[in-house]
């Protein structure tokens, strides 16, 4: 058993002042608790022969959100915290063992003050902000990280905001922001400095856009757009499109990176033909994707790890890179997608049916995922999913870590 | 004698007799249907307090919401009932509704038939008049006799003016003597009759009466009953823009929710 603390004294000073200021007006308070188990079939393909990467085949997730507003000075002080537990069983098929951890965690993913006069806004803390008018991962999230293409709901609610300091104008039809974003873990996920963030939205009929840009005082940048058109009652189009001036994949041979701009691409629509039906279909472009001749250099290049895992003296070393690899690639690999979402409501009464699809258009693998949700006494949602993948041999689907997972989880809004 | 171009004449008669500008008594159904609008909606810029009690067969439910109110077109309803939905919001800008979720921070767009809760659709609450989505198709006077009695009205028969309308058809129900709404009924697409209102009370607010209770009956969910008070109805100064733009709900969640 291993526990996995990681309480760090800022983070209890916050929780705690927040928690003591029960006796301040509060404006709002909400509780969500998630309770879900997790069984997968753990895939031993390419990176993960015997296991090495130690994926777990169960999960147990019990997370708890504490969402709360106080109104204080003619403003209000925001907490969205979390708690979770999270156990895992591991089977080593190295030591022929099954390795039963747990991981305790507090993630405060908001805390922060905002007040606003005539049409001005201003805030300080952790903050998440939503730019993106993708369903998945909408590459104009430059602030906030977006959800991951395998849970674009983020069920376990595990996205955290950015630190910052806020200033928004808001007019009639327009909106400015800027965001100041010191150097911190949480804001690090593509600059490592202090940096400064802007959006511009505007309403130019039929268009809502937003033109948003970041900078860092390294002179890194990412520039980028996004508008939505409502075109009858039914149809929705977005685009979301970003420029950026850095790029971290590493690239076979040498695992090197390429210097340059990279550019990520969304076009979706959203079509509502009745009221029980949503679908969403996305295409989403990824310029620093593996090109055809990289994906076959990695895969030549992990089939002689895989051989070298043959022989004692170099199977240590093997492992270590099959591992290296592993938590260096970012899920997806390659440089076209299509994403589709299906919702039928009223399956049955309070039934609802959801189907996903994530397509790779290069190779064409998928990642496929069936919910059935079931909604009872207004504040009970009862959900299960199964998630597989289909044409993932010689796909860059074999790397993803598995091939098939079931869930059940429980919702309750408290 | 003998009566030349009758067709003609019958093409006139038709037209006076359809015609939306057609005055029934001393008003235009136009003037009819501002007045009643007045009753519902009586200052450009207004809030008030949404509480709607729904009676179903698993029990009643009761939700609150506060709504804001600006120059017609913009409507901004937080959620405060039941606590669990504290701080979501429903925007509506012309005929764009959005539904934001402050678990997500995102906004997700809507149809105005939607069902909000129990009978009530999302556009029953964030559409307090008819002239800006419906065209008054014909118009006549008639008894209504509802359970309060029976009242001499002006029957309106308005029609939707897209199809992005909360419905496409209605009959309305106006007092004559008062100009208060008393009764409507709604119809989808299909024809079919989706819901009957009645406007069952009144207040005297800074001199003006406004409508304080929406009674529905949801003929497509075995005549459940659902009732719409509304309480707090206060005409404001300066509702902020802040609160009709659809990338300032983050903000405008935390600020509302009070």
């Amino acid at each position: 058993m291993r526990l996995v603390s990681r309480y760090k004294t800022e983070k209890i000073c916050l929780i705690v002042a927040f928690l003591l200021m029960f006796g301040m007006n509060v404006q709002a308070q909400t509780s969500k608790y998630i309770s879900e188990a997790e069984y997968n079939t753990v895939s031993k393909k390419l990176l993960n022969p015997q296991n090495i990467q130690q994926l777990p085949f169960l999960n147990v997730h019990n997370v708890f959100l504490y969402n709360k507003s106080i109104k204080i000075w003619k403003g209000s002080l925001n907490g969205n915290l979390r708690f979770s537990l999270t156990n895992q069983v591991i089977k080593d098929e190295i030591n022929y063992y099954d390795a039963a951890e747990y991981e305790i965690r507090f993630d405060p993913n908001e805390l922060y003050y905002q007040k606003s006069f005539n049409n001005f806004t201003f805030g300080i803390g952790r903050k998440r902000i939503k730019w993106g008018v993708g369903y998945v991962s909408s590459p104009t999230d430059i602030v906030s990280n977006p959800p991951s293409p395998t849970d674009p709901s983020d069920r376990l609610l595990q996205i955290k905001g950015s630190d910052l300091f806020q200033a928004s104008y808001i007019g009639s039809k327009s909106q400015y922001d800027i965001y100041i974003m010191p150097k911190s873990d949480v804001n690090n996920s593509y600059f490592k400095n202090h940096s400064a963030a802007f959006r511009y939205f505007t309403n130019i009929q039929p268009f809502d856009i937003s033109l948003v840009g970041r900078i860092d005082l390294d002179g890194k940048y990412q520039a980028g757009f996004n508008q939505t058109v409502a075109i009858g009652e039914k149809l929705e189009l977005h685009s979301d499109a970003i420029l950026s001036s850095n790029n971290f994949v590493r690239y076979p041979p040498d695992f090197s990176t390429k210097k340059g701009i990279g550019y990520r691409l969304l076009a979706g629509t959203n079509w509502s033909p009745s009221q029980n039906y949503n679908i969403v279909v996305e295409y989403f472009h990824i310029s620093e994707g593996y090109s055809e001749n990289e994906w076959n250099l990695l895969q030549n290049q992990i089939t002689q790890l895989n051989e070298l895992r043959t022989i004692e003296s170099t199977a240590p070393t093997a492992n270590e890179a099959l591992r290296t690899i592993y938590n260096a690639n970012v899920f997806p690999l390659r440089k076209d997608f299509i994403f589709t979402r299906l919702v039928r409501n009223n399956l049955f009464k309070d039934f609802e049916l959801e189907w996903i699809t994530f397509a790779c258009i290069n190779d064409t693998g998928t990642l496929n995922r069936l919910g059935i949700y079931y909604k009872f006494q207004s504040r009970f949602n009862l959900y299960c999913h199964y998630q597989f993948l289909l044409n993932e041999s010689d796909s860059s689907y074999n790397l993803y870590g598995f091939e098939n997972t079931c869930r059940l989880g429980l919702k309750i809004s408290l | 004698m003998k009566i030349q171009y009758p067709g003609l004449i019958a093409l006139l008669v038709t037209i006076l007799f359809t015609s939306s500008t057609m005055v029934i008594s001393d008003k235009t159904p136009e003037q009819i249907l501002k007045e009643a609008e007045g009753k519902r909606s009586p200052w450009t810029q207004m809030s008030m307090i949404a509480e709607l009690t729904t009676n179903a067969k698993s029990g009643t439910t009761i939700s609150i919401y506060k709504v804001y109110f600006k120059d017609e077109i913009n409507t901004l309803v937080a959620f405060m009932e039941p606590k669990f939905e504290k701080g979501n919001l429903l925007l509506m800008v012309d005929a764009d509704l959005w539904y934001y979720v402050r678990e997500t921070k995102k906004p997700t767009r809507i149809t105005p038939v939607q069902r909000l809760s129990g009978s009530v659709s999302y556009g029953d609450l964030a559409r307090l008049g008819w002239s800006k989505d419906y065209t008054i198709v014909s118009s006549e006077e008639t008894e209504l006799t509802t359970e309060t009695g029976t009242a001499s009205t002006y029957l309106l028969n308005l029609a939707a003016k897209s199809q992005g309308a909360t419905y496409q058809k209605i009959k309305l129900w106006i007092d004559k003597k008062t100009s208060r709404p008393l009764k409507s009924e709604v119809y989808l697409l299909s024809g079919k009759m989706f819901k009957t209102m009645y406007f069952t009370k009144y207040e005297i607010i800074n001199n003006k009466e406004v409508n304080s209770q929406i009674e529905f009956i949801d003929h497509f969910n075995g005549d459940q009953k659902s009732v719409l008070n509304f309480s707090k109805i206060t005409q404001e100064k300066s509702i902020p823009n802040r609160f009709f733009i659809k990338t300032s709900l983050a903000e405008v969640s935390d600020e509302v929710s009070e």
